[in-house]
């Protein structure tokens, strides 16, 4: 573990609220850019983010250290970004792919119209579908990361990744991505 | 190149996406600094050992009702009394 990390979670462990306020400043940027995944909204994403490190905070003395400080954030990120899809962007309308931006060559491409391009895609899939490949998708876990993270079997991540698959290339059938993207080829 | 090869493609790409820059550590900072309703010990200890009571007073009544459905003599009782009188 990084030896910063590891004094400021002992001094924010002693009840010092600045060393805490040092962990979040230094390692907010890496929970956004996962829960960016999870929500397109810059307000909703803020709200997640905080929701994270108050849970962080909260549950600091079970930190046991053994891994680098960020890789049990991200585990809390994945859980309170899992959660907010199960609870809330259920209910959300989904985009018509049809009015995105689609470039038309791989100039065009930049990673933002990308991301909300597969953002939406995945977000016509069940909540335990659409993590399992946001996660391999954009965060380049593996089968056995994702099981660890969830305190899911492999298994069970394995089957939902299959399945999610099989479903989102339905759904790219159905909305022509070959067509749109035809110069990929 | 098939439809979710074309994702893959698409979702190397997006990961270069840097989210627009947030801030929360001001937030978080206030969401843990207000103080926490915390019960005392004893008042938690008195809560349990009152629920602990309550639930087997209700175990031992419905091990008695049930004994008393399922027990044939029980159901004898009432007409031998009835004989004797």
């Amino acid at each position: 573990m990084d030896e910063l990390d590891r004094l400021d979670i002992a001094a924010a462990l002693r009840g010092d609220d600045e060393a805490f306020g040092r962990l979040v400043r230094r390692h907010a940027p890496a929970v956004a850019s996962l829960l960016w995944r999870f929500t397109r909204d810059r307000l909703c994403c803020e709200e997640l983010v905080q929701e994270t490190f108050v849970e962080a905070f909260f549950g600091l003395g079970r930190f046991r250290g053994d891994a680098p400080f960020d890789h049990w954030l991200r585990r809390i990120a994945t859980r309170v970004g899992y959660r907010f899809w199960k609870n809330r962007d259920r209910l959300r309308a989904c985009v018509s792919l049809d009015d995105l931006d689609y470039p038309a060559s791989e100039a065009d491409l930049d990673p933002g119209a990308a991301g909300a391009l597969v953002h939406e895609l995945l977000g016509r899939l069940p909540p335990p579908e659409r993590l399992v490949l946001t996660l391999m998708y954009f965060e380049d876990c593996d089968t056995c990361e994702i099981a660890q993270r969830m305190g899911w079997t492999r298994a069970m991540v394995k089957m939902r990744a299959f399945r999610a698959r099989r479903r989102l290339q339905a759904i790219a059938r159905r909305e022509h991505l070959l067509e749109k993207f035809g110069w990929m080829s | 190149m098939d439809e979710l090869e074309i994702i893959l493609k698409l979702a190397r790409q997006a990961r270069r996406e840097t989210p627009p820059p947030l801030r929360v550590t001001a937030a978080v900072l206030e969401a843990i600094r207000v103080p926490q309703p915390v019960l005392p010990i004893r008042t938690l200890a008195f809560l349990a050992v009152a629920a602990e009571a309550a639930a087997v007073l209700v175990l031992v009544l419905a091990v008695q009702a049930w004994t008393r459905s399922v027990d044939p003599l029980t159901l004898l009782y009432p007409s031998l009394e009835a004989s004797l009188r």
